[in-house]
């Protein structure tokens, strides 16, 4: 019953804020989406721990996709956390920073309109139910960009509480925030993801036949945490185990698909092998559809491009015909990647912890 | 049309052949029980009883009750899969047909589904089949017809059983008995297990199922591996003459193993399911002089059915709950989908009260409980029933009973229903006439009125039970004519059965679900199980049996079948006139034993069987084949050492190796798998009293008199 009353409410106020939106100025329409938001996403909050009764949340942060399959890995990310003992004492939420992707998500993209929010939103109403922790845990392979975003800017905005209604001492002393790595975190991680490759790959790159996987990477310019260096370190951990694995992106100056043609030339890798693409990304969504796999045809993805150079790279857009060579899943598919970042949120460390 | 014109041939040449026969090898000599709730010698049963006994069990050499039902008669489909046998009895589904054990219902469903494999085959003494409604003496779900499966009883004294079959595709069944006797108590322990590799018919999906993709070399099984154990144990007490006292308990598990291939849209399952059963049971039964029976008996049952996950990468599923969406599963995980558990007390006087009148008097309480923590309201549900019935076995004049009677059930949620039922029987030198008209209901399922199961997809669809449901109800009607001289007997009956008020899930406007429902999920639609549906079968069955000669036995049987409903069509959300899925106008089976003793040591049987059936009609995802099915078995007397007898079967089935390779998900008339062999051997101690067989036809056996 209690649980119900407390729908019901959160129920009204979402009416309500929706219909202060219906009726409001264009002007306003911006703080009004603000306030509607933060007001879902408190509802969302405020009932979960009611539920469950935890003093401690977790906050999951990716990038973000508009894609079903992506939203699927997603789903499974966050069922996996909440399934594990570790993270019993745990209220999990999750979080896009991507906002093209939440508000294209919102307008049903690709499929049914799906509502996510940004960290600013989940991390103020977690500070107003007033978590005694707060662990933030990134998605992401690689800790540039978007990390260093999430960890510098959304984290520390919410200690420093920029919209200036959370309780100061409760921030002060209150409450306990740590940060959880992306996948490649430090260069200790690039082992494991290279050895939890290898044993779900292994077939792909038998003989002759060729892996590579297709990552993001930061631009030049914006390498700033020189988390591009993780890819690099990567290919080499895994020819290590195989010559025949690569790691390339779509971003990264110096590592894209014509370094990687190059590398791969440079190893006699002939036309006529088999080359197998997968995203080095924790969902496959717009990269992995587009730029890896190119189902539109617009002639410039990876496979496109190995097809163009004789090699054997075929994908009809039907994940289910195994004669194709792409494969149109992300890492957080797979239990041993998502292993490894349950690790980092294990192990993460506290910010702002006081100096002794 | 082949098999039309075959089905008709058989049975001409039959009957031809038959009216010439004259020597006397008794075909309906067997005791049934189950049409009156009494005991009648077959030919003089006031409703029509069709009886599958155990010589004719042994000479088949059946693997399970499906194969035994769907080859010995010609009422009977199945089509196996992973949600239980998939049954039906002359048109109408499993959960239509009352299935009792020694005369009490079986425990446990899945979607209406029993699972077969409780019974082993190896226990069976013989099984009764009487058609059409009896739920003025059984209660809910006689609609379609009822099934005793009698088991057998051990003799007094000490028994070792050992049987072992083998057969194709990695079929193995085991059952070891062990009875012993201490006085006037006695043991029996039986030990039951089963396993099979199942088969694929083929690897091509429907791609109208899995959106237009082609599949070829999907790992889907037609008949998916499964394996089963189950342990019972018996204990009873003759404290004094004519009354005994027994104690059972049972312990079962199965699971069914489900393929994980590459495709996700196909063929990759992520987890296999499995049943957990145990049941106890208590009774006592007075005979009093032989006209006055008492029976008293208390049961509690209980049926789990659990997903136990075997993915690796986890498997995702929706949780209905909004504040934690999903749950991951892994390899090892379990989940209870049901756990169904019934309680039940039966009380039962029969009591010849003169010559004229025969009557049964019975009181009936009923309590069932339903965990299914992802599909019912609150979790969990109750229900109970107490029913009064009372029947009157009445002989006016000596050819002419008249049996009639009446139950009032009275449920928790619907209230009182009254069930009646009628029946008279003319004897007229060899013929008899039967006439009946008798009611059957099925009380709404636990899951009918508490269903409640929210999917998000594109939308929230909300699924709710009904606690104003009321029963399905039926008429039957029923016209038989037989005759039987000593070896030779034809029995012709038709019928018509009316079934209404059937229930199903049905879309209503979202305006008329329970607003909290609304205010909590915010549905886009709503769909409520209501009475709507109606059905109705009607059809002709004919059965035939003649011992020609001592040794050798012909037999068959023919049934005609129409049945429409007015079935909820859920793309116009309307009631429309359909085809009731499964349904062939045509099936029919014969069959043709022989026996011969060799020496004192070696008794042979062969058994040749065949059955047909014509296109079994489906409004979706196309018709099932028709099919024609023929069958080789032999059975080996061995000679006995002292106590221990051996027996050895082994045979063919589907001899022309037919096998229909319609893709995966679309309808099937038959699952068979194409030729398959099996052998078994019982071996047999047995050290007691045992009776004398003091028939020296080799067609006859009766209970333990014969010589297995």
């Amino acid at each position: 019953m209690k649980k119900i009353k407390i729908l019901m409410v959160a129920m009204m106020a979402m009416v309500m804020s929706a219909s202060f939106v219906a009726c409001s100025d264009d002007d306003d329409s911006q703080s009004e989406n603000f306030t509607k938001y933060l007001s879902q996403v408190e509802s969302q909050v405020k009932s979960k721990k009611a539920s469950s009764g935890n003093k401690k949340a977790l906050l999951l942060v990716a990038f973000g996709s508009t894609w079903e399959n992506a939203h699927n890995t997603f789903k499974g990310i966050v069922a996996d956390y909440e399934k594990d003992a570790a993270f019993k004492d745990y209220d999990v939420y999750f979080s896009f920073t991507s906002a093209i992707c939440i508000n294209k998500s919102r307008a049903g993209e690709h499929y049914a309109s799906q509502d996510f929010y940004a960290p600013n939103f989940w991390l103020e109403a977690i500070g107003r139910q007033k978590y005694e922790e707060v662990r933030v845990q990134s998605l992401h392979v690689i800790p540039g960009e978007e990390f260093l975003r999430l960890r510098d800017n959304y984290i520390k905005d919410f200690k420093n509480n920029i919209y200036g209604d959370l309780d100061e001492t409760y921030l002060e002393s209150g409450v306990k925030v740590f940060v959880g790595g992306p996948l490649m975190a430090e260069e200790e991680d690039v082992e494991a993801v290279a050895k939890a490759i290898n044993s779900n790959f292994s077939k792909y790159v038998q003989g002759d036949n060729v892996m590579a996987f297709l990552g993001h990477g930061n631009p030049e310019g914006y390498n700033y945490g020189n988390g591009n260096v993780r890819y690099t370190q990567l290919e080499t951990a895994l020819q290590k185990i195989n010559k025949n694995y690569f790691v390339a992106t779509v971003d990264m100056e110096g590592n894209l698909l014509d370094d990687l043609y190059g590398r791969m030339k440079d190893q006699s890798v002939k036309a006529g092998t088999t080359v197998t693409l997968h995203a080095l990304m924790c969902i496959a969504g717009d990269h992995a559809h587009n730029d890896m796999s190119g189902i539109e045809n617009e002639g410039d993805s990876w496979r496109e491009f190995f097809q163009g150079e004789g090699f054997k790279c075929a994908y009809d857009g039907n994940d289910a015909n195994t004669a194709n060579n792409c494969i149109l899943k992300g890492l957080g598919d797979y239990a041993n990647f998502r292993a490894i970042w349950k690790k980092h949120t294990v192990e993460a460390a506290e910010m702002f912890a006081e100096e002794e | 049309m082949q098999i039309k014109r075959l089905t008709w041939c058989a049975l001409v040449v039959l009957v031809m052949v038959a009216a010439r026969g004259q020597e006397k090898y008794d075909t309906l000599p067997e005791v049934v029980v189950t049409a009156t709730g009494t005991q009648h010698r077959l030919k003089d049963v006031p409703v029509q009883t069709e009886v599958v006994t155990r010589r004719e069990l042994q000479q088949y050499g059946g693997r399970s009750l499906e194969e035994i039902l769907g080859g010995l008669t010609a009422s009977f489909a199945f089509s196996e899969d992973d949600m239980g046998s998939q049954m039906q009895m002359n048109g109408l589904g499993n959960s239509y047909i009352l299935i009792l054990v020694d005369g009490k219902r079986l425990h446990g469903d899945n979607g209406g589904q029993n699972d077969l494999g409780l019974i082993d085959p190896a226990r069976i003494e013989r099984i009764e089949i009487v058609k059409g409604a009896s739920s003025a003496l059984y209660g809910s779900d006689a609609i379609a017809g009822v099934i005793n499966i009698i088991t057998r009883k051990p003799a007094k004294g000490w028994l070792l059983e050992n049987g072992t079959r083998g057969g194709s595709y990695g079929d193995l069944r085991q059952h070891n008995a062990v009875g012993l006797t201490f006085g006037r108590v006695q043991s029996f322990t039986n030990f039951h297990y089963r396993r099979s590799d199942g088969w694929q018919n083929t690897g091509v999906e429907d791609p109208a199922q899995i959106g237009g993709r082609v599949i070829t070399d999907s790992r889907n099984k037609t008949v998916n591996r499964n394996r089963l154990y189950q342990l019972s144990q018996r204990l009873t007490w003759q404290p004094a003459e004519g009354m005994e006292v027994y104690a059972d308990g049972m312990w079962y598990h199965k699971r069914i193993f489900r393929p994980n291939g590459k495709y996700a849209v196909a063929d990759v399952h992520g987890y296999d399911l499995s049943y957990d059963d145990a049941a106890l049971s208590a009774g006592w039964a007075w005979h009093l002089k032989e006209r006055h029976h008492l029976t008293a008996d208390v049961s509690w049952n209980r049926h789990g059915y659990f997903y136990d996950y075997t993915s690796d990468e986890g498997w995702l599923v929706e949780t209905g709950d909004k504040t934690n969406p999903y749950y991951i599963y892994y390899d090892g995980d379990r989940a209870l989908q049901a756990d169904q558990r019934r309680t039940m007390v039966q009380l039962k006087g029969v009591s010849e009260l003169s010559g004229h009148h025969r009557m049964t008097v019975g009181y009936d309480f009923r309590h069932d409980w339903l965990k299914a923590p992802l599909r019912i309201d609150n979790r969990r549900a109750t229900d109970w029933t107490q029913a009064l019935y009372a029947q009157d076995e009445w002989n006016p004049l000596k050819r002419l009973n008249v049996t009639a009677g009446l139950r009032v059930d009275h449920n928790e949620q619907f209230g009182v229903h009254l069930t009646p039922k009628l029946s008279s029987m003319l004897s007229l030198g060899n013929y008899k006439l039967r006439a009946s008209w008798a009611q059957g209901f099925k009380s709404p399922t636990l899951k009918e009125m508490h269903y409640r199961y929210v999917r998000d997809m594109g939308g929230v669809r909300l699924f709710l039970g009904n606690t104003s449901l009321k029963p399905q109800v039926s008429n039957y009607v029923s016209l038989n004519g037989e005759y039987a001289v000593s070896n030779f007997s034809v029995s012709i009956t038709g019928y018509y059965n009316r079934v209404h008020d059937m229930i199903n899930l049905v879309t209503i406007p979202a305006s008329q679900a329970p607003g909290e429902l609304i205010l909590r999920y915010d549905p886009a639609f709503v769909r409520e199980y209501k009475n709507l549906e109606k059905a109705y079968t009607t059809g002709i069955d004919v059965n035939l049996k003649w011992n020609v000669t001592r040794e050798i036995t012909l037999g068959g049987g023919y049934s005609y079948l129409q049945a429409k409903g007015r079935v909820y069509d859920e793309e116009t959300e309307r009631l429309q006139r359909l085809t009731i899925d499964g349904t062939a106008h045509h099936k029919s089976n014969v069959f043709a034993t022989w026996n011969h003793r060799f020496t004192q040591s070696y008794r042979l049987g062969i058994g040749l069987y065949g059955r047909t059936s014509s296109t079994r009609h489906y409004e979706n995802y196309g018709n099932g084949k028709a099919y024609q099915l023929w069958r080789l078995s032999t059975t080996h007397d061995l000679g006995h050492a002292r106590n221990t007898t051996y027996r050895l079967e082994a045979g063919i089935d589907n001899i022309f190796n037919y096998v229909d390779r319609t893709p995966h998900l679309r309808h099937l008339g038959t699952t068979t798998p194409g030729t398959t062999l099996f052998a078994s051997l019982v071996i047999r101690f047995h050290k007691g009293k045992t009776l004398k067989n003091n028939n020296n036809n080799s067609n006859l056996k009766h209970n333990y008199n014969e010589e297995d």
